[in-house]
């Protein structure tokens, strides 16, 4: 188990390589010359070249590459190309506010996705079911653009009810921080927990099938105990890749969020970066999320572990 | 006896049944809505969008590129879903804006299914070099999340602009956006394909198909894609709803299509959002459009999945 993990651990470097290798170089042979889109049509040749010299768009591209690289692993990604600003201290502003929402949205989506995919599998075919499979279905075809509008039109509307959005830190505004980010982040958090309530249901009711289940029961265990002990185990398993996969998921959708509540955090960072084609913060938030994916696809696998015996790594 | 019956081939025949069944369609459809009747909904929500993306700029309204009438104006006979900021007709952007979505949508379906399917077939019966490469040029895309590769891949290619017209004149005006979405596709497609190939190649049939002399080319034609389409045909009807949540994702943040394209995504973004609490029927509009068209790829992709392939049901889909 420790020496998969290790080995795991050591394939994160070939892929970072290529990943941020493939990125820098398809940033980087974009018509459009970072110098003009920054300094305008307007500046002399001697500041665009001081320019192109400070952020070293004179050199060779492999070279630049190289240096980049050296920054990285040293934890420095260099300056924003656009404002100049420190990238290191504007991602440590930055990540807090695109951690809650991650953080929220994911306890919500697998809080209400498991429990309520329980619940609907127990009592497959009451109302609640329908009302769970009806949920679902809709969560996975509304997309979250829409519903985070509908948050902010639908209480003006019927209450004049603006709620606040924008930023504070939880601990000099407890309530504000509270009405700020709870209510995104669960609307936020339907299409995941959509996604989660029908992959828990279908996979808890095909587990219940098993003859194992009927075993535990037969021989006169608490129909609590053979759920939660015997079934739940099993079917958490295909939820698990979900929930892996709902990471990357959040990441995106926090680019929304933050797009339509103005939130100062990762996803308008990376927003902005994109539309002005700073090359610096591109690569470092794409081989900084690159990092966390594949930090959760390996948790994912190593849970798959724990939860199935069969699973055994070598 | 369904239980000596090998599971591919049950599958192979679920396939042909609907294959055979194209002389009887009438009655094949009706046995099945009958029995699906949410399928059947969604199968004419599916339907109604094809017909509107195909006939919209036949039966829209007004032009949907210019301002027609004063802006902001309710919903009344006249502009029977109001105007907006720039005193467009509503009802025409959402009409026209169908054809943005079918033209990527379909586009991406049709590049993933040819693509994923060689290329999953290939690798999966060979597993050589070129396995290798798909397998490990597959692990390096998953680590870039969805929305942030396409709108890495779409903000280099640069965003595409279209002045309307037939489907195959956007979808081409599309491409950037099209190649976009399809790359992921195939990555995530020709992974299901190659797993499928690698467990039917052992298949009794298949070993049989090679005693009797058969080529690689005849075994993979004749024997193991019959087998891996219903796996396709899932995966992609269950990617349609995916691609066209993407691109009105994309369009909404402004990188999906050129500024003013009447297109889902963007009219919920730009200068019409700061009406959205005075004028509310151009938020509503756009957006239940993009609803009932995922929801009915939705609904209509679960039915065909119960149809083509029991034990497939219920599983997850691919990422947003």
């Amino acid at each position: 188990m420790r020496a998969y993990a290790l080995r795991r651990l050591l394939f994160f470097v070939p892929v970072l390589l290529i990943a941020s290798a493939v990125t820098f170089f398809a940033v980087n042979i974009i018509p459009g010359d970072p110098a003009v889109l920054r300094l305008g049509l307007e500046a002399t040749p001697e500041e665009m070249a001081s320019f192109r010299e400070l952020h070293g768009l004179d050199r060779p591209i492999t070279q630049r590459y190289g240096e980049w690289l050296w920054g990285m692993l040293r934890g420095d990604p260099g300056k924003s190309m656009m404002g100049g600003q420190s990238i290191k201290s504007e991602l440590s502003n930055r990540f807090p506010v695109t951690l809650t929402i991650m953080f929220f949205s994911f306890v919500f989506a697998t809080f209400l996705g498991v429990t309520f995919g329980i619940i609907a599998a127990v009592f497959q075919d009451s109302s609640f079911d329908y009302f769970v499979r009806t949920f679902s279905i809709f969560g996975l075809s509304v997309p979250s653009f829409f519903t985070l509008t509908l948050l902010m039109l639908v209480p003006a509307i019927l209450w004049r009810y603006a709620p606040p959005f924008g930023y504070v830190p939880f601990w000099e505004d407890p309530w504000r921080a509270t009405r700020q980010i709870i209510p995104p982040t669960f609307i936020l958090s339907i299409g995941s927990s959509a996604m989660l309530m029908r992959l828990t249901r279908s996979s808890l009711l095909e587990v219940l099938r098993e003859d194992y289940i009927r075993t535990a029961r037969a021989k006169g265990l608490q129909e609590r105990v053979v759920l939660l002990r015997h079934a739940l185990k099993n079917a958490t398993i295909p939820v698990l890749t979900v929930a892996g996969a709902m990471i990357a998921g959040l990441l995106g959708g926090s680019v929304i969020l933050e797009n339509i509540t103005s939130l100062p955090g990762l996803g308008q960072y990376f927003f902005t970066a994109t539309v002005q084609r700073d090359v610096n913060v591109i690569m470092a938030l794409v081989t900084y999320s690159a990092f966390l994916v594949m930090t959760s696809h390996l948790v994912v696998d190593l849970l798959y572990g724990y939860f199935d015996p069969r699973i055994r790594y070598r | 006896m369904t239980t000596l019956e090998l599971p591919s081939a049950r599958r192979a025949s679920a396939l042909y049944s609907v294959a055979s069944a194209a002389g009887r369609w009438p009655a094949y459809i009706l046995k099945h809505s009958r029995r699906k009747p949410l399928g059947a909904f969604g199968a004419m929500l599916v339907g109604l969008f094809v017909v509107v993306a195909v006939f919209s700029p036949m039966i829209a309204p007004y032009n949907a590129r210019e301002s027609v009438d004063a802006s902001l104006k309710s919903p009344d006979w006249s502009h029977l879903l109001g105007t907006d900021a720039m005193g467009q007709d509503v009802l025409s952007r959402v009409l026209v804006g169908s054809q943005i979505s079918l033209a990527v949508a379909f586009s991406v379906t049709i590049i993933n299914v040819t693509m994923s399917t060689l290329l999953g077939l290939l690798a999966g019966y060979f597993q050589g070099p070129v396995d290798y490469i798909i397998q490990r040029s597959g692990e390096v895309w998953s680590a870039f999340p969805g929305l942030i590769a396409l709108m890495l891949i779409v903000s280099i290619l640069g965003t595409p602009s279209t002045e309307g017209g037939n489907l195959l004149t956007i979808a081409w005006d599309m491409r950037n956006l099209i190649f976009a979405f399809s790359l992921g596709a195939v990555f995530g497609g020709s992974r299901v394909v190659r797993g499928v190939t690698i467990s039917l190649k052992q298949a009794e049939y298949a070993t049989a198909a090679r005693a009797l002399g058969a080529s690689d080319m005849r075994i993979i034609l004749r024997h193991l894609l019959p087998n891996v389409l219903p796996y396709v045909i899932v995966t992609a009807t269950a990617g349609l709803g995916v691609v066209i949540l993407g691109e009105a994702s994309l369009s909404f943040l402004g990188l999906g299509v050129a500024p003013g394209t009447p297109s889902w995504g963007q009219d919920l973004s730009g200068r019409n959002r700061q009406f959205f609490t005075s004028a509310w029927w151009i938020a509503l509009a756009p957006g239940t459009a993009i609803s009932l068209t995922v929801l009915g790829f939705n609904l209509f992709g679960d039915a065909l999945r119960d149809i083509l392939d029991p034990r497939l049901r219920g599983s997850g889909k691919g990422k947003t």
